[in-house]
C-alpha cells in the first residue's frame, strides 16, 4: 500500500507545488510500494493519452460556408458607424415622412360671432390706425422734409453771413464818418473856432 | 502551449475584427481536439461531428463575448461541453437501442489495438462526469480551475472526478498491464 499522506494521482498529474514536489520524489526513492503506485499510474496516465484521435467523418463547414452565416439582427450589428449613420438618417426621415401621412389633420377654428369680429377688427384698426398713418407720413414726406430743413438751414447761414458783412460796411463807414468829423473839429479850430 | 495560446490569441483577435481566414485557421487547429472530445463524449460520431459544427458555429457568433482571446480552447471546450450536455439531455434516438448497431456506427478505428479496448472499455465503465474530467485533465491537458471553468463547478468537484476516474482506470487496466509487464519481462 503506498504512504496514504502523499497525493501520488496529484504527482502524476503535475498539480503539487515545485517545493512539494521535491519532497515526493526524495520519497519515492526510498519506498518501493509508493513507486509501484507511481507507476501504476503513469502507465494508466499514458495509456489514456495514447489513445487514438478519430478523423472527422467529413469535413467541417468553415465560416465562408452558409451555415456560418449571421442572421440578419448579428449582422445589423457588425456593421461599421457611417453604415449606422446613414440607417439611423434613413430611421429619422422615414418617421418624419410617415408623421406626415398619419398625422391627422389640423382642427379647424370654431366658427365665431361674425358681428363679434367685425367689432374685434375695428376696435383693433383705430387701436393701430394713428400709428400706422404717422409712420406711413413719416415714410413718405420724411426725405422731403429733411431736404427742406437743411436748405433752410443754408438759407438762414447766407443771411446771417450777409447781415455780418453789411454790420462790417456800417461799422467801417461809420468809423470814417467819424474820422472826417474829428477831421473838422480840428480844422476849425486851427482856424480860431472852439 | 504558451505558442499554441499566443497563436490562438492573435487568432482570435483578428476573428473578432471580421477576419474570416483567422477564424477558419482557429477551426482548423481546433477541430480535430474538439470532434474526440465530444466524440468520447456521446459515443456516437455523427452526433459528435454535429455538435462539433454546432460548436464552432456558436464560438463564431459569440466571438464578441470571448474575454480573454488567449483562452480560446478552454472557451471553446465549454461551449463544447454545453453543447453535449443539451444534446444528452434531449430523448435519445433509436440508434442506441443495441451496442451492436452503435459499435457499427462509431466508425471503423474507435480502437485498433488492444491496449486502446482496453482503455475505451475502462472509460465507458466511468461516469460520464468522470469521463469528462479524466479526459479533460489527462488527454487534453487542462488545469483543474480550467476545467472547473469549461464544466462550471468547483475545481475541488473536478479534482475528485478525476481522481476516483483515475483510480477507477487503474483498477481497471491493471490486468492488461500486469500483462504487459510480464511480456516484456518473458
Amino acid at each position: 500500500m503506498p504512504c496514504a499522506e502523499y497525493d501520488w494521482k496529484g504527482f502524476v498529474l503535475q498539480e503539487i507545488p515545485p517545493e512539494e514536489r521535491r519532497k515526493m520524489e526524495e520519497h519515492l526513492r526510498g519506498c518501493a510500494a509508493c513507486r509501484q503506485e507511481v507507476d501504476s499510474l503513469g502507465l494508466t496516465i499514458v495509456a489514456v493519452r495514447r489513445l487514438p484521435q478519430q478523423p472527422a467523418p467529413r469535413r467541417l463547414a468553415f465560416v465562408s460556408d452558409p451555415v456560418f452565416e449571421l442572421p440578419w439582427w448579428k449582422r445589423m450589428w457588425r456593421m461599421p458607424a457611417p453604415a449606422w449613420g446613414f440607417a439611423g438618417a434613413l430611421v429619422i426621415a422615414g418617421a418624419i415622412f410617415a408623421h406626415g401621412l398619419l398625422a391627422p389633420p389640423p382642427a379647424p377654428p370654431a366658427k365665431a360671432d361674425a358681428v363679434e369680429i367685425r367689432k374685434l377688427v375695428e376696435e383693433e384698426m383705430q387701436r393701430q390706425m394713428p400709428a400706422r398713418v404717422e409712420a406711413a407720413v413719416k415714410a413718405q414726406i420724411g426725405p422731403a422734409a429733411a431736404q427742406l430743413e437743411a436748405r433752410l438751414a443754408a438759407f438762414e447761414q447766407r443771411v446771417e453771413n450777409e447781415r455780418r458783412a453789411d454790420l462790417r460796411d456800417v461799422t467801417a463807414a461809420f468809423e470814417l464818418l467819424q474820422k472826417r468829423i474829428n477831421n473838422v473839429y480840428l480844422a476849425s479850430a486851427q482856424y480860431g473856432g472852439d | 502551449m504558451i505558442f499554441r495560446e499566443a497563436e490562438d490569441r492573435e487568432l482570435a483577435g483578428r476573428a473578432r475584427k471580421g477576419d474570416l481566414d483567422a477564424f477558419n485557421a482557429l477551426v482548423s487547429r481546433w477541430e480535430g481536439r474538439i470532434y474526440n472530445y465530444l466524440l468520447r463524449i456521446t459515443g456516437h460520431a455523427e452526433d459528435a461531428m454535429d455538435l462539433c459544427q454546432d460548436t464552432f458555429l456558436k464560438a463564431y457568433q459569440n466571438l464578441a463575448r470571448l474575454e480573454d482571446a488567449g483562452r480560446f480552447g478552454a472557451w471553446l471546450y465549454r461551449i463544447a461541453h454545453n453543447e453535449a450536455m443539451s444534446h444528452l439531455r434531449r430523448p435519445q434516438r433509436e440508434s442506441e437501442l443495441d451496442e451492436a448497431t452503435a459499435a457499427a456506427l462509431r466508425g471503423p478505428t474507435m480502437a485498433p489495438v488492444e491496449a486502446s479496448l482496453a482503455v475505451e472499455a475502462a472509460l465507458a465503465r466511468l461516469s460520464p462526469e468522470q469521463r469528462e474530467a479524466v479526459l479533460l485533465k489527462v488527454y487534453e491537458g487542462f488545469k483543474f480551475e480550467e476545467i472547473a471553468a469549461i464544466l462550471d463547478c468547483p475545481a475541488s468537484t473536478i479534482k475528485s472526478r478525476v481522481y476516483t476516474g483515475l483510480e477507477l482506470l487503474k483498477e481497471a487496466l491493471a490486468p492488461a498491464e500486469r500483462r504487459a509487464r510480464s511480456g516484456a519481462e518473458g
